[in-house]
């Protein structure tokens, strides 16, 4: 017999040990698997892409990443520019604001397209359950970079 | 003392002071009742700490080991839920790795404008 406030006690210490001995044990697994892995091998095991479609999919990737790369700078520079025009209070009203402006909303749009060509290049080479929710996955993202941009 | 003994000690007090009226000339029996109701303490604490040691009800082993077996397995439900939960954040922050490798304006968020070879 035991009373109900030191089984409650007791439940309440092996409860929460079952929990933490579950929870890290879990956790160290996650992070251990995690720690040395890339962005690309993350997407092949995400989306279940096999050896053969790898090999055809990185060259994709490695095809695409000089393009991808001078874009981004170009990108970076021009917001660069505005970011500096904006803080100067002499060239509020100026034509360079407007321009540097409709350059990088330009430039989002260029962006987008090369992602959207990439990805439907990418889908392209995988079976078309993956594809579709590759494409679902990537797709999403096409608004939370317009939210990037306005903020 | 007993509580019984208390108890019935207590009516008769009760009883006798009903009779005599005036609290000024108890007796010594009477004087003795009420040192004992003034020790017994009525703060709420002492009243809560009295439940616990006193009041309770007691659990059968066979319900004990019922209940720790039920928050084994709770705590255990739950950790896996968690540790779940942790995996897909975890995969999401991964994604968001991917994504700013391809897409230039991500890319552009990051220090880093470069890829490296190994497929990022």
């Amino acid at each position: 017999m035991r009373s109900f406030f030191s089984t409650f006690i007791l439940c309440a210490i092996v409860g929460l040990l079952a929990f933490g001995g579950v929870y890290f044990w879990k956790k160290s697994q996650i992070d251990h698997h995690h720690e040395h892995l890339s962005a690309f091998e993350w997407f092949c095991e995400e989306f279940d892409v096999g050896p053969e479609e790898r090999q055809k999919i990185e060259a994709l990737h490695l095809a695409y990443f000089p393009e991808c790369e001078d874009h981004c700078i170009h990108y970076a520079d021009t917001k660069k520019t505005l970011a500096e025009i904006i803080e100067d209070p002499g060239l509020d009203q100026h034509p360079e604001h407007a321009k540097a402006a409709e350059q990088l909303a330009q430039l989002k749009k260029e962006a987008d397209k090369e992602f959207i060509d990439f990805i439907y290049s990418v889908a392209g080479e995988m079976d078309p359950k993956s594809s579709e929710r590759y494409l679902q996955r990537m797709k999403g993202w096409l608004e939370k970079t317009t939210e990037i941009v306005v903020e | 003392m007993k509580k019984e003994t208390f108890d019935q000690h207590l009516e008769e007090a009760t009883e006798q002071l009903r009779t005599n009226g005036g609290a000024d000339d108890l007796g010594g029996f009477e004087r003795g009742v009420w040192a004992e109701i003034a020790l017994h303490d009525e703060r709420w604490t002492t009243r809560v700490v009295q439940f616990f040691r006193e009041g309770i009800p007691t659990l059968p082993m066979p319900a004990v080991a019922g209940s720790v077996a039920i928050a084994v397995a709770a705590g255990v439900l739950t950790g896996l839920f968690q540790a779940k939960a942790y995996g897909e954040s975890v995969s999401e922050s991964m994604e968001a790795q991917y994504v700013s490798s391809i897409h230039p304006v991500l890319r552009s968020e990051s220090e880093d404008h470069r890829h490296d070879s190994s497929s990022d």
